[in-house]
């Protein structure tokens, strides 16, 4: 299905988009832990369990660092 | 489609694995809250006549605490006052301030700015620029809180509210695990402090029971403004290793770190039984501030960064 742009902590990166693949989904693709990282989807908050497809504006950060 | 919270239509904007729950912004709020007054009564953080001092250092958990003691302490008529200390982490530490000044302007809460520089004479970029010696961590951790309590205790305070969530609590418990320091685990606990003393002002933790992803999602949502960024120093840590391995076993295991601190929780009494300590703390002879021995680690660590044996700043 190709690939799509997420925002990963600022930084663009490519995304293979497969059909009803969640925000966990690109996590795990990106090799990001859940536990450290939230999802915004076009602007808004959203549970690592929504549905994603390439028309959405995703941005995964970080907020678990320490220190 | 977006999904549902588990508690009404709204749209959720957060998900629980460890209570398999998706929540939105009103449910995840009021459950967030309730957590943290529920662990504030449960260990009776604050009480009537307390002066409480809230250690901000602008990041998502002090600054999210300092949002609900406020209003903890507001219904109680309970002086509330915001300490932060400056460990001069040039490039982190400034724009962490400057969340925590405006937040306490917001919220009409007076706030003091303390130094490393003017309290103990080196920052911590300082320390790191030395030779031979410790982990940067160690030294920030024994001065900050050698301010904080000597601070809190000249203004009177009671209680003295630092920002530890859950995430803190179970790295803490295993680590003293992992260096087999089960005394240190004794002392450890959400409220009271290391020793009962005069000179020693209460530290209550109402965090400890928070996640910390889930202070970062509060903060979001109440309009905080915080820049989630890592201390330079914080990967020299052993703390470090800790909490990676926690984050790994949790994404595979939900609940593993409430798991991990129920069980220090229940076996807690049995701990501070077994060493409890019977000495008097006495007054370091340099600094005059409580210690276990004849110079306080504050002072051991200044003359170790000095290169010196008997003198003290």
């Amino acid at each position: 299905m190709g690939f799509f742009k997420v925002k990963l902590n600022g930084k663009s990166v490519k995304v293979r988009l497969k059909k009803g693949m969640s925000i966990l989904d690109v996590m795990r693709q990106l090799g990001v832990n859940r536990e450290t990282h939230l999802a915004k989807k076009n602007g808004r908050l959203v549970s690592e369990l929504e549905e994603v497809s390439g028309k959405d504006r995703v941005e995964i950060f970080g907020v678990v660092y320490g220190g | 489609m977006a999904v549902s919270c588990s508690k009404c239509s709204g749209d959720a904007v957060v998900y629980l694995p460890y209570g398999n729950e998706n929540l939105c912004k009103k449910h995840f709020v009021d459950s967030f809250e309730k957590r943290v007054r529920r662990t504030a009564r449960e260990f009776r953080m604050i009480g009537k006549g307390d002066r409480v001092g809230v250690a901000v250092s602008g990041g998502k958990d002090s600054v999210s605490m300092l949002y609900l003691l406020k209003d903890i302490c507001d219904s109680m008529r309970v002086e509330l006052v915001a300490l932060s200390v400056d460990e001069g982490i040039e490039g982190y530490r400034e724009g962490t301030l400057k969340v925590a000044k405006e937040n306490c302007r917001k919220l009409g809460v007076e706030h003091r700015i303390l130094s490393f520089k003017r309290e103990i004479g080196i920052t911590v970029d300082e320390i790191a620029k030395k030779k031979d010696r410790m982990r940067t961590c160690s030294y920030c951790g024994v001065f900050r809180r050698w301010i904080l309590n000597k601070t809190a205790r000249e203004m009177g305070l009671t209680k003295l509210a630092v920002g530890h969530n859950l995430d803190d609590a179970a790295q803490t418990v295993l680590m003293n695990f992992l260096r087999n320091e089960p005394f240190r685990l004794a002392r450890f606990g959400p409220s009271g402090g290391i020793i009962e003393h005069e000179f020693f002002v209460d530290r209550i933790k109402p965090l400890i029971r928070i996640p910390e992803r889930e202070s970062a999602v509060y903060s979001i949502i109440r309009g905080m403004n915080i820049k989630f960024g890592r201390c330079p120093y914080a990967h020299e840590a052993f703390r470090n290793e800790v909490r990676v391995f926690l984050n790994e076993v949790e994404e595979g295991f939900p609940g593993t770190k409430f798991r991990v601190f129920n069980s220090f929780m229940s076996v807690r009494d049995v701990l501070r039984e077994k060493f409890s300590s019977n000495e008097t703390p006495i007054k370091c002879k340099e600094c005059g501030e409580l210690s276990s021995n004849e110079v306080c680690m504050r002072c051991k660590m200044l003359r170790d960064l000095r290169g010196e044996k008997g003198k003290c700043l």
